[in-house]
């Protein structure tokens, strides 16, 4: 399940293949990842288009852009191919959205800023966004009614960071090292940040929870 | 504990290491229970209650949505499908699997019989595209014809989409080709005994390595068939309306009966946006995707393409982009240089004539290729029942001829701006080099793979081609070889004008750039063989550069260097002779004939044994090159002996464009010489020799390769110069071959310009000989109508103005003979004429101010124009045209190089003053006037005598 965890500190075994292997290299790592950044796109999809847009659509995007600008990123890796990769798959969503939002043309300078808009600033609407859709599942939705509100609510009251290092783990189904790398942090701050975020959570729920009991 | 977590966890709070566990084990559908956590690590106990009960919260509400799609799209592999029935089918095994799904045999209950099902893996749940997927089936079932699987229909059921074929009891032609290959190599492999004797049915086993065998001769007809088939097929489709859209091996079927099937009708489109975890297969689809395909716009010639790219395969049984190239392929950039190499390079034995068919069906630029399957159909037969194709195989220069005509506005721009991107891809190239000079450890060189270098030195090769291209286009080599003219003064005296030619202000910027990027090239220093063979042919580069910037001594270094590296990677000779030739040429401006007759005597040491050893095969394209260089070499001496005489000890300098600086770009030496006798060549019976080697090494290769346009040329100039010494029938055959070539390729300008020179130079003999007859002047006629449209076209070309201008100057002359009184006109017409060539040579020198020939140039037309004054009776308007003339060439008596020649023409121009000045009934100034004329005489040598001081 740990997508990663034979990683060095120092350097990616990503790259190293890359650089040694050939064009159907990155097609199998790209394979490899596809998964997981199908669930990021799945979770961080603007639910206005979710119906339009389809991830499919948005992982092909991705990969031809990921092979376009593979030399450049061998060249001078600031980060994991799966970070880097991870990005651009998620720049393309925000294309997508863009397209099909139809906002209206930006010049270069603005997409640049538009790129550089935080991942996290969004995922608070992704996490409701996504809890909400469970409900059509009808079995239990009465059950889940309940439950996704309070954990909807508990996570909106977290940090920023917590809920974000969540949100990574649990909706993106992140290995500690992906998300570590994802966000900057140490292997051992990102493992930390995780059970301490767990922690909160469970004090928020328990403080909706402490008159059910 | 997972070996996962063992190996990572020293870097992770312990909790979390368990947390991954229990995680993984709840996405697996289990129930873990929290206190066996709690219980098994005390130690953690109290965290593992707290962090769980979280988990279990975001987990079971959160991630469940997630979970599923992680199950339907697990990566490059298809999730393993269990279905046992889809409405009227009931599935009775898989029979294989494809990118876009699985394949069925299945039973239809209804009808009883045996059907494939298709089902897709990857169709969306958006109802545009299940519309479009249906649409696409229904068009699908509507095409009958014996080569294409028959779709009988088409459905949904469970969340499977489906699409019901008739079942085809065979192979793909992907399975068939990697039978045939690895059945070559190794019994390894299992091959299905059914798939052996398809194989054999087919008759496209491979043929034994050596030996030209019956076998292979099959084997290509085989391809042959199945191609014309498979258009036949498409022709059909196309008929109706339907592209196929993903045509490749794997598409067509093979059944036991050999009969190709194609297979998947319009499916391409019908997965269109659809959901795509097929990315192996993307890759398998791509390579024979046509350029506009990648751009989104198919037409029917993309099947034709992909079609030519599957033949190429079967043929050569090698993908026809391989490896290196796939990365573009991926991007979407199949680059317009990239060309498929000629299936005859990869097995010889291939047909030239199937080879020609393969390569016009997946030419880059639809244009190029059959417009319709049914011209390839027919083609293809043609092949099979040796019938002429209609396709033609592009020769080089018809391919150069092209990308001429491609390209009219790069061609015609003289502005650094065409020029920018190729520059920009050949500076990358150099920095990735430079990069790995820097890195030069081994380490390096380990990371990067071959294809990574390969694809490197591949882009490097293809702009410094599209580089050359330019740069030819720009400063044509046929052009820059300076043309030798010669006029005749008023007295009889010959003058003797070598320009080279001068290049325009904004081409020679131009080429100051292109030099830099030749020059960073140059001087790379590698171990890569092919990067060592660039860096020699950008010192060759550089040697042409230099040499049309009239930087002659840089440029002899250059060519120097050049040769020093092709010796250094034990080049053949060849190219080491071709730029021995060169420099031979550039000795030839810089009027150093000894220098000149070594360097192309040394090139004729190196061709000599290489053509001996060759034994006259002109058919082997190696061997014809050489034979053409030989040719080359031989007119080239002649050239020299034929270009005036010995020209060491004069005082007219060589190297004169080495005064440094832009201005130093002065690229005109004149030459003037006692016309008398410097005609005959001292060594006639030489000359003779020379040419007549010449002409039959380009006759018989023209007899090798007729119509090479190249042969053509350099045998129209050697028996042009052959003319020389007074052979009116080599002159005519010289025009007869340039009109030739110029009607033929209209648009190849050094063919109209050499066409134009040698008609408006006349055939002569000592001088004046025929120039009056009136075929001259019909001559001159033609001459004028082709440089005024080359000038037209080319209004930044001074070689072609000047020559325009020569050729109004001659005209002019034969008008102040009288030639064209006689014929009923009048001095007005003469004069007319010279004024229209002083006009354009004023543009000349105002353009180039930094030629003095065409000042000198100028100076003599309006000595010219004066004396047409002189014989329609105007003497004032004469005396002031001369005195106009005269302060021109007083103008160059300060410059060293030209002061000698300004003497020549002031003393013919003062005696001219002079005889006006007595008409005019001045007996003062007539006799001024000859002071001075006898002045000038008396600082240049008396003529006649070969004194040069």
């Amino acid at each position: 399940m740990n997508q990663d965890s034979t990683n060095t500190e120092i350097s990616d075994p990503d790259i190293d293949k890359l650089r040694d292997g050939d064009e159907t290299t990155l097609a199998e790592l790209f394979s490899h990842y596809q998964p997981s950044f199908k669930r990021m796109i799945d979770f961080r999809i603007d639910r206005r288009v979710a119906g339009r847009v389809d991830s499919g659509d948005v992982l092909q995007d991705a990969y031809l852009e990921i092979s376009r600008r593979l030399p450049d990123f061998l060249g001078n890796p600031k980060a994991t191919f799966f970070v880097w990769a991870r990005q651009i798959a998620w720049q393309t969503l925000l294309m997508a959205h863009r397209s099909h939002l139809e906002v209206k043309k930006r010049d270069a300078k603005k997409e640049i800023r538009f790129q550089n808009q935080s991942m996290t600033a969004n995922t608070s609407a992704s996490i409701a966004f996504n809890l909400a859709a469970d409900i059509t599942s009808p079995s239990h939705a009465a059950i889940r009614d309940e439950q996704t509100e309070k954990l909807h609510e508990a996570l909106e009251k977290m940090d920023e960071l917590d809920r974000e290092v969540l949100a990574l783990r649990h909706f993106e189904q992140l290995a500690n090292k992906e998300v570590a790398d994802v966000l900057g942090i140490g292997k051992t701050a990102a493992s930390n940040r995780y059970v301490r975020a767990l922690v909160r959570l469970k004090d928020i729920m328990d403080g909706f929870e402490k008159h059910d009991d | 504990m997972t070996t996962d977590s063992q190996i990572s966890d020293h870097d992770r709070n312990p909790v979390d290491v368990l947390a991954d566990e229990f995680t993984a084990e709840i996405r697996a559908g289990l129930i873990p229970s929290i206190d066996d956590y709690a219980d098994a690590n005390p130690e953690f106990a109290d965290e593992i209650r707290v962090v769980f009960s979280s988990i279990l919260a975001i987990e079971k509400v959160g991630s469940s949505s997630a979970t599923v799609t992680q199950a339907n799209s697990s990566g490059g592999t298809l999730p393993s499908l269990k279905i046992d029935q889809l409405g009227d089918y009931k599935i009775v095994r898989e029979v294989g699997r494809g990118g876009m799904g699985v394949v069925f045999e299945a039973v239809q209950q209804s009808l009883g019989r045996r059907v494939a099902i298709k089902v897709l893996s990857q169709v969306s749940n958006n109802p545009k595209h299940i519309q479009r997927f249906e649409r696409e089936a229904i068009t699908a079932a509507g095409l009958h014809h014996t080569n294409i699987v028959p779709v009988y229909g088409v459905g949904h059921e469970a969340g499977h989409h489906y699409y019901v074929m008739q079942l085809i009891d065979g192979f793909g032609l992907d399975e068939v080709i990697a039978a045939i290959v690895s059945g070559s190599t190794s019994n390894d492999n299992y091959i299905p005994q059914k798939l052996v004797s398809i194989v054999d049915k087919l008759s496209l086993k491979k043929p034994v390595e050596s030996g030209t065998d019956v076998n292979s001769k099959v084997r290509f007809r085989q391809v042959a068939k199945i191609g014309s088939r498979i258009a036949n097929a498409l022709k059909y489709a196309h008929g109706q309306g339907t592209l196929h859209r993903d045509i490749k091996p794997a598409n067509l079927l093979a059944d036991g009966e050999g009969t190709i099937w194609l297979a998947d009708f319009g499916l391409a489109k019908a997965m269109e946006g659809s959901d795509v975890s097929r990315t192996g297969d993307v890759l398998g689809t791509l390579r024979f995707m046509s350029p506009e395909q990648f751009a989104g716009n198919p037409d029917a010639r993309s099947d034709i393409f992909s079609l030519g790219l599957t033949i190429y395969e079967l043929l050569t049984l090698k993908p026809a982009y391989g490896d290196s190239n796939r990365s573009h392929l991926i991007q979407g950039k199949r680059s317009v240089e990239q060309r498929v190499k000629p299936a005859t390079s990869l097995d010889p034995r291939i047909p030239k004539d199937l080879d020609t068919i393969v390569m016009k069906a997946c030419a880059l630029e639809p244009e190029d290729r059959y417009q319709t399957a049914a011209a390839l159909e027919e083609d293809l037969i043609n092949f099979l029942e040796d019938r002429p194709i209609a396709a033609r195989p592009p020769s080089l220069f018809d391919r150069a001829y092209k990308w001429c005509r491609r390209n009219p506005v790069v061609a015609g721009l003289a502005s650094t701006t065409a020029i920018l991107l190729a520059l920009l891809t050949v500076l990358s190239s150099v920095g990735y080099y430079r990069a790995k000079a820097d890195l030069s450890i081994i380490e390096f060189e380990k990371q990067r793979s071959e294809v990574a270098r390969n694809k490197a030195e591949a882009t490097l090769g293809i702009s410094l081609e599209a580089l050359d291209k330019i740069y030819q286009r720009f400063a044509p080599d046929s052009i820059a070889q300076g043309a030798l003219e010669s006029f005749e003064g008023e007295d009889g005296e010959e003058v003797a004008v070598e320009t080279q030619s001068t290049i325009s202000k904004d081409t020679a910027e131009m080429l100051e750039e292109v030099l830099g990027v030749y020059d960073q090239l140059a001087q790379q220093e590698s171990d890569s063989v092919t990067l060592q063979r660039e860096a020699a042919k950008a010192n060759r580069r550089v040697g042409d550069i230099q040499r049309r910037l009239g930087n002659y001594e840089k440029s002899t270094a250059a060519y120097y260097r050049a040769i020093d590296r092709y010796e250094k990677i034990a080049s053949s000779d060849l190219p080491i002779a071709r730029i021995q030739n060169e420099l031979g040429e550039v000795y030839r401006e810089m009027r150093q004939t000894d220098a000149c007759l070594e360097a192309h005597q040394s090139a004729l040491n190196l061709l000599q044994p290489l053509v001996d050893q060759s034994q006259d095969k002109t058919t082997d394209p190696l061997t014809a090159e050489l034979h053409y260089e030989l040719a080359r070499t031989y007119y080239l001496l002649d050239k020299r002996i034929s270009g005036g005489p010995p020209m060491q000890g004069r005082r007219s300098p060589p190297g004169v464009g080495g005064r440094g600086g832009p201005g130093g770009r002065v690229a005109a030496v004149i030459d003037m010489v006692n016309g008398r006798g410097n005609r005959r060549s001292p060594g006639g019976g030489e000359q003779d020799k020379h040419t007549s080697a010449a002409i039959e090494l380009l006759t018989n290769l023209q007899k090798a390769d007729e119509g090479n346009p190249k042969y053509s040329f350099l045998l129209a100039l050697c028996i042009r110069d052959r003319s020389r010494r007074g052979d009116r029938e080599s002159y005519d055959q010289a025009i007869e071959l340039l009109r030739d070539l110029v009607q033929q390729y209209p648009d190849a300008e050094e063919f109209t310009f050499e066409l134009a020179e040698t008609l408006s130079r006349g055939f002569r003999r000592g001088g004046r000989g025929n120039s009056s007859s009136s075929t001259h002047q019909e001559n001159l006629t033609e001459s004028l109508a082709l440089l005024k449209r080359l000038v037209e076209q080319h209004p930044n070309v001074p070689t072609y103005m000047r020559s325009l201008a020569r050729a109004y100057q001659n005209r002019g002359e034969l008008a102040t003979r009288g030639v064209l009184k006689q014929a009923g006109n009048t001095g007005e017409k003469a004069i007319e004429n010279i004024q229209q060539l002083i006009t354009l040579q004023t543009i000349l020198v105002k353009s180039n101010p930094d030629s003095q020939a065409d000042k000198i140039w100028l100076a003599r037309m309006k000595e010219s124009l004066a004396m047409a004054f002189l014989n329609a009776d105007d003497k004032t308007a004469a005396r002031n045209t001369l005195l106009d003339s005269i302060s021109i060439s007083e103008q160059l008596l300060d410059n060293p190089d030209f002061a000698h020649g300004a003497e020549r023409i002031l003393s013919s121009q003062y005696r001219n003053l002079a005889r006006i000045y007595k008409d005019l009934g001045n007996k003062p100034a007539a006799e001024q006037a000859q002071q001075k004329a006898d002045k000038y005489r008396g600082q240049s040598p008396p003529r006649g005598r070969q004194n040069r001081r």
